[in-house]
């Protein structure tokens, strides 16, 4: 196919879908050749325009339920897989680690007590108990303990010297401050749980209400997308596609974000081969990166930027980062902004100087 | 939303996809996707486009996918259409055959902004976002596209009369 019947189809294309300019307009109907090119490709058109038979009602809802039932299914999982930070996890075995230690010195310690001298009052008194308790002479306080343990199992360790008894108590304690540790530290661990169920939730929260505006959103600007009846709409009604949307993006970066500015969303628009080449770009190039959530860290000039834009009084939008360049790569930081008399602009600034400078965007829809 | 968009969706992948067991599967496979995506959804295009987009692409997914298992043969498919409620008479059946025959054909950069036009009544600055391409480029691939189909469907001895009788409701006509 020859370079001058390529133009001629596509002509006539954009002629049969309504997006040919005037002067191409008139050139297709001054001319019999394109205009039976038109009748050939409309042929085309309407044969694979054919309307596809609508799914059956039940079948399309069992579709929908299968679609939000693996969603569900999903998000459960993660919330099952939670992932505890490692900080955390440090901070137990820490904890863990020092319960351990102590309960080891303390028994070192009191080994160390029977051990010495100390332990001897302690062992007349132990060996006084059990003969007490079994009610036999004290001289043979072995002998009676063992006959003891017929009787009754719980004397059972009355048979040992019990010199160990104030040492146990001793353990007792520190058994007793281990078990506060680990309340602690399971009160430390509930709380970090509440935490993340607060975010959780907020989060939860934040997403059904961005779920929920788009179908009043789809509702509000319904005229093409549902109009099956009505010819495809020209660009210029289907500006709200467009990405630079201020007020929506603030309001939701407003849900989206909580308390840390810092933490605002920064869009990778890529690499754009000069700043021209940005700024024609920039709007599909806006929207996609949003919708593969490509994002980034903000480099150097981020601080300028947000100060032209405050200084210049406009709402601001998510800022961007993109490369500028072919060889010589420039990184680039910015943002959409619409001045106070509604014109839309672009902010931007880039290293060296982190100056800043404003491009007025000309599409026609004005965002 | 999905309910709303669910003709659409379904119409995009099933033209893409050739067939309909294999549109369903693209169609399913949308809807899936859609749900999994809504988080990252921000709000920025129109909740269409970024659909249509997410079934575009799953319905190349599931074209991809085919491409590496037996493809059935053009009887299997009239034998598939023939128990649909939609196929209620044979020149109807010889018709999707043809068409979806003549779709094949076209390469998947040429497909999908046809059916994007012609099935779903996008505009070119739609496709253009939607398939990534600038509008100028959408406007030389529907135009090459479409002259394909033609030529295909001359080749196939002109079995679209009953289709281009049902002219689409969409779509400007001079």
């Amino acid at each position: 196919m020859s370079d001058e019947q390529l133009r001629a189809d596509e002509l006539v294309s954009a002629y049969l879908d309504g997006e040919a300019t005037p002067a191409e307009i008139a050139e297709v109907e001054q001319d019999d050749a394109l205009l039976a090119r038109v009748e050939q490709l409309r042929a085309a058109r309407d044969a694979a325009a054919v309307p596809v038979a609508p799914l059956p009602a039940e079948l399309r809802d069992q579709m929908i339920e299968a679609a939000l039932a693996v969603a569900d299914a999903e998000t459960a999982q993660r919330r099952e897989a939670r992932i505890v930070p490692i900080h955390r996890r440090r901070e137990t075995l820490l904890a863990l680690s020092v319960a351990a230690a102590a309960v080891l010195i303390a028994a070192v310690v009191s080994s160390g007590l029977i051990t010495s001298g100390g332990g001897d009052e302690s062992a007349d008194v132990a060996a006084e108990a059990p003969a007490d308790m079994a009610g036999t002479s004290a001289a043979a306080p072995a002998e009676e303990a063992a006959a003891a343990t017929d009787d009754n199992a719980d004397y059972e360790m009355a048979a040992e010297p019990m010199a160990e008894e104030e040492p146990m108590a001793e353990e007792e304690s520190m058994v007793a401050a281990t078990t506060t540790v680990y309340a602690e530290i399971a009160e430390e661990e509930a709380m970090a749980e509440e935490v993340v169920a607060t975010a959780d939730a907020a989060l939860t929260e934040a997403v059904t209400e961005s779920a929920a505006a788009e179908p009043e959103a789809e509702m509000a600007a319904p005229a093409d997308d549902d109009a099956d009846d009505e010819p495809a709409a020209p660009a210029d009604d289907d500006a709200d596609d467009e990405p630079a949307e201020p007020a929506v993006s603030e309001e939701r970066r407003g849900a989206d974000t909580t308390d840390e500015a810092e933490s605002v969303q920064v869009v990778d628009l890529g690499p754009f081969e000069s700043l021209q080449s940005l700024f024609d770009n920039i709007a599909p190039r806006w929207s996609a990166a949003l919708e593969d959530g490509a994002t980034a860290d903000s480099g150097t000039c981020s601080a300028a930027v947000h100060e032209q834009a405050l200084r210049l009084d406009v709402e601001t939008a998510q800022p961007f980062v993109a490369t500028v360049g072919v060889e010589d790569l420039t990184t680039l930081d910015g943002r959409f902004a619409r001045r106070a008399d509604g014109a839309a602009v672009i902010i931007y600034a880039a290293p060296p100087g982190c100056e800043t400078a404003t491009y007025e965007q000309t599409t026609s829809d004005g965002s | 939303m999905l309910r709303l968009h669910h003709d659409r969706i379904h119409a995009i992948c099933r033209r893409l996809a050739g067939n309909d067991a294999d549109g369903q599967d693209a169609t399913q496979e949308a809807l899936i996707a859609i749900v999994r995506g809504l988080p990252r959804f921000h709000g920025k295009a129109k909740f269409s486009t970024w659909a249509y987009r997410v079934a575009t692409n799953a319905a190349l997914d599931e074209l991809r996918r085919r491409s590496r298992r037996p493809v059935p043969t053009v009887i299997e498919a009239a034998d598939r259409f023939a128990g649909t409620p939609a196929a209620d008479s044979a020149p109807a059946v010889v018709a999707r055959i043809d068409l979806d025959a003549a779709l094949a054909q076209l390469p998947e950069e040429y497909r999908a902004p046809v059916v994007l036009r012609d099935v779903a009544g996008c505009d070119y600055a739609e496709i253009g976002s939607i398939l990534r391409i600038p509008p100028g480029t959408v406007r030389s691939r529907i135009a090459r596209g479409r002259a394909r189909l033609a030529e295909a469907m001359q080749a196939n001895g002109g079995n679209h009369g009953g289709a281009a009788e049902r002219r689409t409701r969409r779509g400007k006509q001079p």
